[in-house]
């Protein structure tokens, strides 16, 4: 029986042969005029070219004032008058309306309202309320799009933070800036194009890892590069003593041969990417004094930005040398000021917080207005999320504490494309909800990458199978927002 | 089964009279509730006759291979079933027509042929006999069947939605911000919601919405909308009305308005219904393109982006201007457009801008800033024909040759801050017909000059910068020490420096408090001889002077070879025993637990210092900290015993420092003792740690701690 099965199969002759591969063509034919891209196999084809914008960017660069910790949006720039009104009653239900709470305040059974400690007022043609904390900002208040609808899915620091940076709450993933070096290239080949600088205020800080600026699955050249607080802002990058420029030169170039000879045994891209990073190492040993050195900044910007800006490793002194480091053609400058979790004694850390950034983000704007960068340059401020409109514990009229609220908090953007004079969007009059226009985090992203010519649907890397981007499977982009 | 045909026989004439006579009298049938459920199951059982004509044909196929019989009686069957299912289905279709809300047209055709398959599946049934071919009357009735079926899905899914995939070619729609914002957003909407019953071949109300000027003759109630009073406008009316209401548009069972859409239609009305004005000529601020922007979306919103005309750069062109100082790249994917920056000044080569000429044609953005450019390096930016932007802050030009920038004929931007520029030099290139924007902060050019130019220009935009407020005083930040530690060896001197020019640093060295008036000047590094108390603030004219900075520096000049502990150290505060106090490392003021601290308390400090050979010391320091909150405190009583070896040992100086009188701030503090000068191979010190607070101490009548990390020798 068997052995019938075997010949019949071996009886098929060239006819039955072609006549059935004719069906099986015919039937594959058919099918494939239903699917346009069956036969054209897996290449990168929706993959536009790295290192071009996707269309005509607003914004060439970005400039990130990170405040982390998370800034109270009920004294800054979400004026809720109810709140006072109504201060020590319990929060309604139907405005909690189910929102989990972190644990520190989980055990709490009351929720009692508070109202900011902090006066408002309106300032500029757009007329925004802004708190007395920030008496520069509001000055510069019509060059600003304050959204004060900004929501996040994360409640705790480092997910949120981890979240906003990198459009996951686990880490590994590339950070925004990260994305922008991989999709944009570096303007100056003598600097990084992902910059990061660090800064710590008096108040509540938080940690900052450096997963938050890390390069994820991308090369590790879109890494972004922390400069340090001292007085040289990049370590080791000076020849050690009795080493001079040739023989640094004659150096690399032995160490490059060397590394091409790895390379070619093993073909790991990592190789390649050191080389090119020995390579700009070698020019920023040009590059960065020229950039450091403030002896050319004239007395009023130092006035400007206050006479912090003096003192390495102050938020005055980053943001100075953020706008450096932007004007040089630096993709993305990521500061992170720490200091901004008041989850008590608010009233007392806010002014220190305040103080020590107000001048020097007004006097950024400022500076990058005055020499025509602004509008090329898109600038944003703020946290990973907002704060609750309850006092966490208890409280005095002039002292309390505010827990971690995720869904509505304000930040502001500038310049780059950016729609200025406009606040955009509302929450209720609890400051707890959003009402209208609400932007949550994977829109914030695809708005700023939109704006830096990138479509975020086209910006991508293939890794472990699958095609990433820093939205994800999300994010739209918020046209009210641009200009 | 007889029975079955029996009743079915019946009950077929029965229903198609129910339905002739319904459709007869269709305008006088009103129906009771409890039969609307019923009507609506039409959509779902309607497949049956379908099922079943479909059956019947396919089964007349196998005439021929069953016998007569069987065939006939199953074919009875199923002609039976499909005439009963139609006759029900096409009640039940009339009942669901009653609800309302569908489009008339299609309902008649509908209602028409449905009625019509019910009648013909019964006439096949009772002229069974009489009939020509049974197999065509299986096909007539699938026949109209399908017409039926057709004008039906039709009323659900619309009109067109068969063939409509074959109609449309453009299926999102794209807008620019040019065209007029009723093209963009406001018809779309009347497209989508009311056309259908509105148009040339259905004026409902007389009404006519399939084009603007059809709109503008209105409809029975006149026109649909009064300009600038949403309120009162029919549309926004009739669209607000409850759904019930009779009046309600679009009708009930019709796909309705969002509230956006209502929101849009009636912002627009309000802001003066301009068939007209471009998307882009409505204000940021206004409410109908705050709407038309999140319905619209960008993805179909067009942004006017330049078209650049002139040639695309070669590859080869591109890599050749390119250097490590010099970046130039297309705007963006597939733009002719270029852009250059120059980087880092020391690296500025004239011939690589020199260069770029080989692709002047398509340069538009040039930034120089920073360069050393001289006036007569202009000449070289006036070949590029297509500049828009060009950046020359803080470049060395003067100004003298700015004219040659006349030919750059598309500029639109200059930036000029931090240039030696005068207004008459400025004014050379203000002529120009694009010009849009000159930045001119921190220039000669004062705020006078910059007005009187604006005004003379309007179309210009001068930017003078951030302005600075003469009478905003602030305080300067304090020295910035350079030394990297507190010790002095030798003849190593203190450093100091301050950022910022012309900053005067005046110091004190002897414990007094220095200020403004201090004569003592920082001019050069200071050299100190033994312990000293540094102080320093900064001062500026039209500045408030610094904080002050206050630093204790430690001369050595001779290290101890050995050090003996005699008395050992409280055992969580016994650092690295004896070296610890001769290896020149300074504890950390806010952690005593530092292995750089001795710290005593029960026992007192009693330590022999060794040296090889014999030293000329004339004083010591004792180094220690004053931490009171945690009830460190400087020493009680100091014995200092000298000798040259173990057995002659005499006290050279005993003393009681002065003790403080109130809580004080932590400090880390020298105590320096002179003593008669000679020359000493062993000194032994003896230390005694307070023994009873002070009663203002929180901790009063208990013992102290004494903590110690180094000991100076001069």
């Amino acid at each position: 029986m068997q052995n019938e099965f075997f010949n019949h199969k071996l009886n098929i002759t060239r006819r039955h042969f072609l006549g059935k591969a004719a069906t099986g063509i015919g039937t594959l034919g058919l099918g494939s005029l239903l699917m346009p891209n069956l036969f054209k196999g897996d290449g990168n084809l929706d993959q536009l070219p790295l290192g071009l914008p996707h269309f005509a960017p607003k914004a060439k660069r970005v400039i990130y004032l990170f405040q982390n910790g998370a800034p109270s949006q009920l004294e800054t720039f979400d004026y809720k008058p109810t709140l006072t009104k109504m201060m020590g009653e319990d929060l309604p239900a139907s405005i909690r309306n189910g929102q989990r709470l972190t644990g520190m305040t989980s055990k709490q059974t009351k929720f009692p309202l508070m109202g900011s400690f902090f006066d408002f007022k309106q300032y500029g043609q757009s007329g925004a309320w802004v708190s007395d904390l920030f008496p520069n900002m509001a000055k510069i208040v019509d060059d600003l799009c304050i959204i004060k609808t900004m929501n996040t899915d994360a409640i705790n620091h480092d997910p949120a933070l981890t979240f906003l940076q990198t459009g996951a709450q686990v880490g590994n993933r590339p950070s925004m800036g990260a994305w922008a070096s991989y999709g944009l290239g570096s303007e100056n080949k003598n600097l990084p194009a992902f910059c990061v600088l660090l800064s710590r205020g008096r108040g509540n800080g938080q940690g900052v890892y450096s997963k938050l600026w890390t390069n994820g699955f991308l090369d590790s050249t879109h890494q972004g590069v922390v400069f340090s607080s001292g007085e040289d802002p990049i370590l080791y990058l000076n020849d050690p003593e009795g080493t001079d420029k040739i023989a640094r030169r004659r150096m690399l170039d032995k160490l490059a041969e060397l590394n091409h000879l790895g390379f070619e045994e093993n073909g790991d891209p990592e190789v390649k990417a050191k080389v090119q990073q020995y390579e700009m190492a070698y020019r920023m040993q040009t590059a960065v004094p020229e950039l450091t050195d403030l002896s050319k900044e004239p007395d009023n910007i130092i006035k400007m930005y206050g006479p912090e800006c003096l003192v390495p490793g102050t938020y005055a002194a980053n943001a100075l040398l953020a706008r450096k480091l932007s004007e040089s053609g630096v993709r993305f400058v990521q500061l992170y000021h720490q200091g901004w979790d008041q989850h008590g004694n608010l009233p007392n850390e806010m002014p220190l917080q305040a103080q020590d950034v107000d001048r020097a983000s007004a006097a950024l704007i400022t500076d990058l207005k005055q020499r025509g960068l602004l509008d090329e340059t898109l600038v944003i401020w703020g946290g990973e999320f907002g704060r609750t409109n309850y006092c966490q514990g208890s409280f005095t009229k002039d002292n309390y504490g505010r827990d971690h609220h995720p869904r509505a908090y304000s930040i502001w953007m500038a310049g780059g494309g950016v729609k200025p004079g406009i606040v955009y969007g509302e929450t209720d009059e609890f400051g707890y909800n959003i009402v209208r226009d609400p932007v949550h985090i994977h829109d914030f992203h695809a708005t700023v990458m939109h704006l830096m010519g990138l479509n975020h649907e086209q910006l991508t890397f293939k890794h472990l199978g699958r095609r990433y981007r820093l939205t994800d499977v999300a994010g739209n982009v918020i046209s009210g927002l641009m200009a | 089964m007889t029975r079955f045909y029996k009743i079915s026989s019946y009950l077929l004439l029965s229903l198609n009279t129910l339905l002739l006579f319904f459709w007869m009298f269709e305008e006088q049938v009103s129906l009771p509730l409890w039969i609307s459920p019923l009507g609506r199951m039409h959509p779902l059982l309607l497949h049956l006759p379908i099922g079943f004509v479909v059956l019947l044909v396919l089964f007349s196929f196998l005439k021929n291979e069953i016998e007569t019989k069987s065939y006939e009686l199953i074919r009875t069957l199923l002609l039976t079933l499909t005439a009963l299912s139609a006759a029900i289905v096409a009640l039940m279709g009339f009942f669901l027509s009653r609800e309302g809300g569908y489009d008339e047209r299609l309902l008649q055709v509908h209602k028409f042929t449905g009625i019509a398959v019910s009648l013909m599946a019964y006439l096949v049934i009772i002229f069974d006999e009489k009939l020509i071919s049974k197999t065509y009357s299986n096909w007539a009735i699938l026949g109209i069947m399908a017409v039926a079926g057709h004008f039906g899905a039709g009323i659900t899914h619309g009109e067109n939605y068969l063939f409509e995939a074959w109609q449309k070619t453009d299926i999102t729609p794209q807008f620019s911000e040019n065209d007029p914002m009723y093209k963009a957003a406001i018809f779309p909407i009347l497209a989508a919601k009311c056309v259908a019953c509105h148009n040339d071949d259905k004026t409902k109300g007389q009404l006519n919405m399939s084009s603007i000027e059809k709109i503008l003759k209105g409809g029975k109630n006149g026109l649909i909308w009064k300009v600038g009073d949403a309120l009162n406008s029919h549309i926004i009316q009739r669209a607000s009305l409850p759904l019930e209401h009779k009046e309600h548009m679009p009708p009930k069972g019709k796909q309705q308005l969002t509230t956006d859409e209502i929101d849009i239609l009636s912002a627009w009305i309000n802001e003066g219904a301009d068939v007209k004005k471009a998307f882009k000529n409505y204000l940021a601020s206004s409410e109908t393109k705050k709407i038309a922007s999140k319905l619209v979306g960008t993805k179909s919103v067009v942004k006017e982006a330049k078209v650049y005309t002139f040639s695309m750069p070669s590859e080869s062109d591109l890599a050749a201007v390119n250097t490590p100082f010099c970046s130039v790249f297309p705007f963006a994917t597939g733009t002719p457009a270029l852009q250059a920056d120059f980087f880092v000044s020391k690296k500025f080569d004239r011939k690589v801008l020199e260069n770029l000429s080989k692709v002047g044609e398509q340069l538009v953005i040039l930034n120089l800033s920073k360069m050393p450019l001289k006036d007569e390096d202009l000449s070289l930016i006036a070949n590029f024909p297509n500049l828009e932007k060009l950046i020359l802050n803080q470049t060395d030009i003067t100004g003298n040759t700015l004219e040659q920038l006349k030919k750059c004929k598309n500029l639109e931007s200059v930036a000029l801050a931090g240039t030696k520029i005068s207004k008459e030099n400025l004014q050379k290139i203000l002529d120009l017909p694009k010009l849009k924007e000159v930045f001119v902060w921190n220039t000669d050019i004062n705020e006078v000059a910059v007005n009187e130019l604006g005004k003379k220009y309007a179309k210009i935009k001068f930017d003078k910068g951030g302005i600075d407020n003469p009478n905003e005083i602030l305080q300067l930040n304090p020295p910035i020490l350079v030394n990297e530690g507190f010790i002095i060896k030798t003849s190593a001197p203190i450093t100091l420096k301050h950022t910022l020019k012309n900053v005067k640093i005046r110091y004190t060295i002897d414990g007094s408090e220095p200020d403004s008036t201090t004569v003592n000047i920082y001019e050069k590094p200071i050299v100190i001889e033994s312990y000293t108390k540094f102080k320093a603030v900064a001062t500026k004219e039209n500045w408030y002077a610094s904080k002050k900075v206050e630093y204790s520096f430690f001369k050595s000049s001779y290290v101890a070879d050995s050090v003996y502990l005699l008395n050992s150290p409280d055992p969580k505060h016994a650092g690295k025993g004896g070296t610890t106090l001769k290896d020149l490392k300074k504890g950390p003021n806010d952690n005593f637990g530092d292995k750089a601290w001795l710290g005593y308390r029960e026992k007192e400090f009693v330590g022999l210092f060794e040296f090889k050979k014999v030293q000329p010391i004339k004083s010591l320091t004792i180094s220690y900290l004053q931490k009171m909150d945690s009830f460190i405190l400087p020493p009680m009583i100091i014995e200092v015993w000298a000798g040259n070896n173990k057995s002659d040992f005499k006290i050279i100086q005993k003393l009681r420092p002065k003790q403080p009188e109130k809580m004080e701030r932590n400090a880390n503090l020298g105590l320096q003792i002179p003593f008669s000068q000679g020359s000493y191979k062993m000194i032994k010190l003896i230390i005694k740690p307070v023994s009873k607070l002070p009663i203002w101490h929180p901790g009063k009548g208990k013992k102290g701690w004494f903590f110690v990390d180094e000991v100076f020798f001069n």
